[in-house]
This record gives structure tokens, sequence and C-alpha cells, in this order.
């Protein structure tokens, strides 16, 4: 209950904000914007279509119903398009991050020479910026080898974005894995004589999956920041390609709705997390 | 690891300072034959490019730093009042702003608030604040379990009092730690950013926009990617060990 308060006076906020943005432009917003924009709208359009002919307060309350400066497509229905394409990346980027890392996780669980390995391999990943590591990959496997196409393939730019997060979520992970090991029942099990594999699984990942749960809930804002980068490199038309394009196009409509979104979708897969987290781990809550 | 590290470091701070002290003139600049290792598009050579724009990125990322230390030893000392409801909001807030997605907060916000610098800032307190009032946090809590705060509290010093004399101080040498990890988060999101031609207005190149260069003639000229990139990487990967060897 208090974490649904919360939320929605965050939401809150994050509406106003956006909503009130417009009026941090110098001098009267209409005038700017009717200078600042690409295309020529007249004046007063312009201030009907940004709702600026309204006063301060009916505009914070009021849902936008604003259609792009540039492209004249409805800006819900364009930034709807470009969320489903935002998802589909992010759910491929959590399942392969996800994987690389338990698998990193698990090497280093059984072996001291491979937890080295892991360290360092993480280390090097977490140092590539996704700026340096995105046009490597396209030049080799989009250009040279011709395994991926360059534009309209989800994969490759996913591929990008999970050994990026892999390289900073390997280290957290293990730092709470490590935590975690004195008081699992990880020792007893092997004591025991079950096998490395049926340990990790069954005695250090599966009790500890909720603290994972909540880690990976915090690190959509993450993945949304990266996904930017990768968008553009990879021409994948998803709201970080969408946001950069409206902001260097100052396509105002499209940024206050992509900036309410971007940042509600964020608060929603927090709470997500942490719900997710205490409904495996019971005692937190 | 270690040595490599710092090796690297130094090399690159000495030919940045030598940069440093001949950026207005680098452009003009030729090299001898046997150490051009390519040109970009404006038929600069790389490599003087390459130290240039390291220097250029850091005149970026040292003031927004110090910025983003202030801002997170202000927010520090309002964790010190010791008031249920208060805590709650703080707590809140900072939670909300670790997970927002700060790059992309801040690159909507570049376009109301127009100058180049603040959008850098602003993507900054997003993505490095919250970690630094964490660590802030931390430390703060263990330094008041310690005995001559409490006996300083106890003496009658205010919370003022006792935060600029006996919490700031050890906060401040705290900062030594975390220096790796803050420079490491400021030089990712300077580059980025320039990378989407956001971070300088000035007519230097960083980092960033020499990859952003570099990005559009991969085929024809790797080496202006490469000079770009190879720096960064390295430079990342050395303040990455000595972060974790902290």
């Amino acid at each position: 209950m208090k974490n649904a308060a919360r939320l929605i006076v965050v939401f809150a906020l994050v509406w106003f904000a956006a909503r009130s943005a417009v009026y941090l432009l110098p001098g009267n917003p209409a005038d700017f914007l009717v200078h600042e924009s690409l295309v020529q709208i007249p004046p007063e359009v312009l201030r009907q279509k940004m709702q600026l002919d309204q006063s301060v307060w009916h505009r914070l309350f009021s849902l936008p119903r604003t259609v792009s400066l540039i492209s004249k497509q409805n800006s819900w229905s364009l930034v709807g398009e470009g969320f489903i394409k935002s998802l589909t990346l992010a759910m491929l980027t959590l399942m392969l991050s996800a994987c690389f890392s338990v698998f990193l996780l698990y090497m280093s669980f059984v072996s001291k020479r491979w937890k080295k390995f892991s360290e360092s391999f993480s280390l090097t990943l977490a140092s590539m910026p996704l700026f340096v590591f995105s046009p490597i990959l396209l030049l080799v496997f989009s250009f040279r080898l011709g395994w991926f196409p360059v534009a309209r393939n989800p994969v490759l730019p996913a591929f990008a974005l999970s050994f990026y997060l892999t390289g900073f979520w390997f280290r957290t992970l293990s730092r709470k894995m490590e935590a975690y090991l004195p008081q699992s029942a990880a020792s007893g099990a092997r004591a025991r004589g079950l096998s490395e594999s049926r340990v990790f699984f069954g005695y250090v990942l599966y009790p500890s999956l909720g603290t994972f749960m909540g880690f990976l809930g915090t690190q959509i804002g993450t993945l949304l920041n990266g996904s930017i980068i990768v968008e553009i490199i990879f021409q994948w038309r998803g709201l970080g390609s969408i946001l950069s394009d409206a902001v260097m196009s100052r396509d105002y409509p499209v940024i206050e709705i992509c900036l309410i979104l971007v940042t509600w979708i964020t608060l929603l897969s927090q709470q997500l997390g942490y719900i997710l987290q205490r409904k495996m781990e019971p005692r937190l809550s | 690891m270690k040595t490599f590290a710092r090796l690297w470091l130094g090399f690159f701070f000495v030919s940045m300072m030598i940069a440093a002290y001949f950026s207005p003139e680098i452009e003009a600049f030729t090299l001898p034959r046997t150490l051009q290792f390519g040109f970009d598009v404006f038929g600069r050579s790389c490599i003087l490019l390459s130290l240039d724009a390291a220097f250029q990125s850091f005149k970026i990322i040292v003031p927004i730093g110090f910025c983003c230390l202030v801002l997170a030893f202000f927010v520090s000392f309002l964790k010190t009042i010791d008031r249920p409801v208060f805590q709650f909001g703080w707590n809140t807030a900072i939670d909300t702003f670790s997970s927002l997605p700060g790059f992309l907060i801040a690159l909507s916000f570049s376009v109301f608030l127009g100058g180049q610098f603040w959008t850098v800032l602003l993507a900054s307190a997003f993505l490095v604040v919250p970690y630094l009032i964490r660590f802030f946090e931390s430390q703060i809590i263990q330094l008041q379990s310690q005995e001559y705060v409490f006996s300083a509290g106890a003496l009658g010093a205010t919370r003022m009092q006792i935060f600029r004399r006996h919490l700031l101080p050890d906060l401040a040498r705290s900062v030594v730690s975390i220096f790796p990890f803050l420079m490491t988060r400021l030089l990712i999101t300077e580059t980025s950013l320039s990378f989407l031609g956001l971070s300088s207005d000035s007519a230097h190149e960083t980092w960033g926009k020499l990859l952003y260069q570099g990005k559009d003639y991969l085929l024809e000229a790797p080496w202006i990617c490469f000079f770009g990139g190879l720096p960064l990487f390295l430079t990342l990967l050395s303040f990455h060990i000595l972060s974790r060897s902290e």
C-alpha cells in the first residue's frame, strides 16, 4: 500500500515535470518553438497543437493530444510502435544477459581458475563502451561475414547490449553470491557428494533468485539507457532512436510523451522487481 | 594488472598534458611520416587528434565530477537528519533517481535546457550521484557509530558541526577510493553524449565525436574509430582495474 502510494506520487511528479518542461524554454515558449521548429507552422496552429493556448494549470492536468511536428503522425502511436520494438530488444537482451551472467557465475563457482577468467572477461566487457563494441560487431558479423542484416534485426543489437550489461551484472551478482554463500546450504550439499551443477543451481542460484530478480528490476533503466546507442548504430527504430530523432529535430510533442512513457516503464519494472523479490524471499516482507 | 593500469594512466596523463599545452595549434602540427597512423576526413592526424580529444573529454568531466561530488556531499548531509518521515522521503527520492534512465531524461531535457554542459551535468547527476550518495550514506552510518562522533554529540555539538568537523574530513578521504569509479561513469556518460552530438559545442573533437565521425567510414577508414576507441577502452579498463583493487 505504501509502495503504491509512493509510486503514484512519483508518477504524478514525472507527469508534471514532463508537461511543464516546455516552460523552461527562454522567453515565450510558443514564439521560441516557432523559431526553433524545422517545419513552417503558423504560430497560432503551433500554439494550439502544443496546447500552449491554454492556461498552465489546464495544460498540466490535460492529456497530451498532439501530432508529431515532423512526421504528422499521432505521437502516441509513433511512440507505441517504438515501445514495442524496444520491448522486443529489451526482452531479448535481458534473456541473453541473464544467461551469460549465470554461465559466468557457474564457471566462477566451480573452479578458481575460471573465476579469474570470468572476472577478467567481465572487466573487459564492462570497459568496452557500446559505441566502440557495436561497430566492431557490425563490421564483423554484418559486413564481413554477412550473418545478420544491418537493419531490421534485433539479434545483433541484443548481443551487443547484453555483452556490455554482462560485464556489470556479473560483477554485481558475483558480489551478491559471495555474500550469500556462507549462509547457504551449498557446503553441506557438496559434502553430501552432489554434483557441482546441482549444488550451484539448487542451493546457490535458486534460493538467491529473489535478490537477482530485484536487481534485474532496477536494471531496466540501464537497459533503456544503453538501447539508445545500440538502436542508432544498428538502425533499430525503438524508443531510444525515436527520442534521439525527436531531440535532433526539436519535435516537442514526441519528446514529452517519450519522457513520460520511458520513466513510467522504468518505475513500474522496478516495482515489479521488488514485488517478485518479496514473493521469492518472504523474510524481506 | 594493477601495474598495467597505473602505467597506462601515467603515460596517458603525460601525453594529455602535452596535448593540452599544444591544444590551440594541434591541428597545424605535422608528424614525421613514420609516426602518421592515418588521417580523419578533414586530413588531420588521428594520433594527435586522439590526444587532443582526451584532453577535451577530461576538460568537461573534471568540473562535472566536482559538481556531482558537491551535490552528493550535500544530499548525504541530509541523511544525518534523523526523522522517520524525512528518511522515508529521502530513501524514496534516491531509489527513484537511481532507477530512472538518466541518459534518456537528460537527452529529452537537453532540448529545453539548451546548453550542452547542462545536458552532461544532468545525465551525470542521474547516473553518478545516486551511487555516490549510497556510498557516502554507508560511510556516514559507519562513522556515526564511532565513539568520537557520539562524544561530540554529547558535548553539545550541532548536527552541522558534527558533519563539518568529524564526518566531512573522513568522507573527503573516502573520495580517493571511489575516484576511479567516478571517472569511469563520467567518461562513459560524456563520450556517449558526444557520440550523439550533445556533449561539447566547441570546435575541438572529443573521443565520442571522433567515434561518431569514424562510424560512417568504418570500412574505408577504420583507423578513425581505432584511435578514438582504443585509448578510451584502455583508460576505462585501467580505471576499472583500479576501482576493483581499492
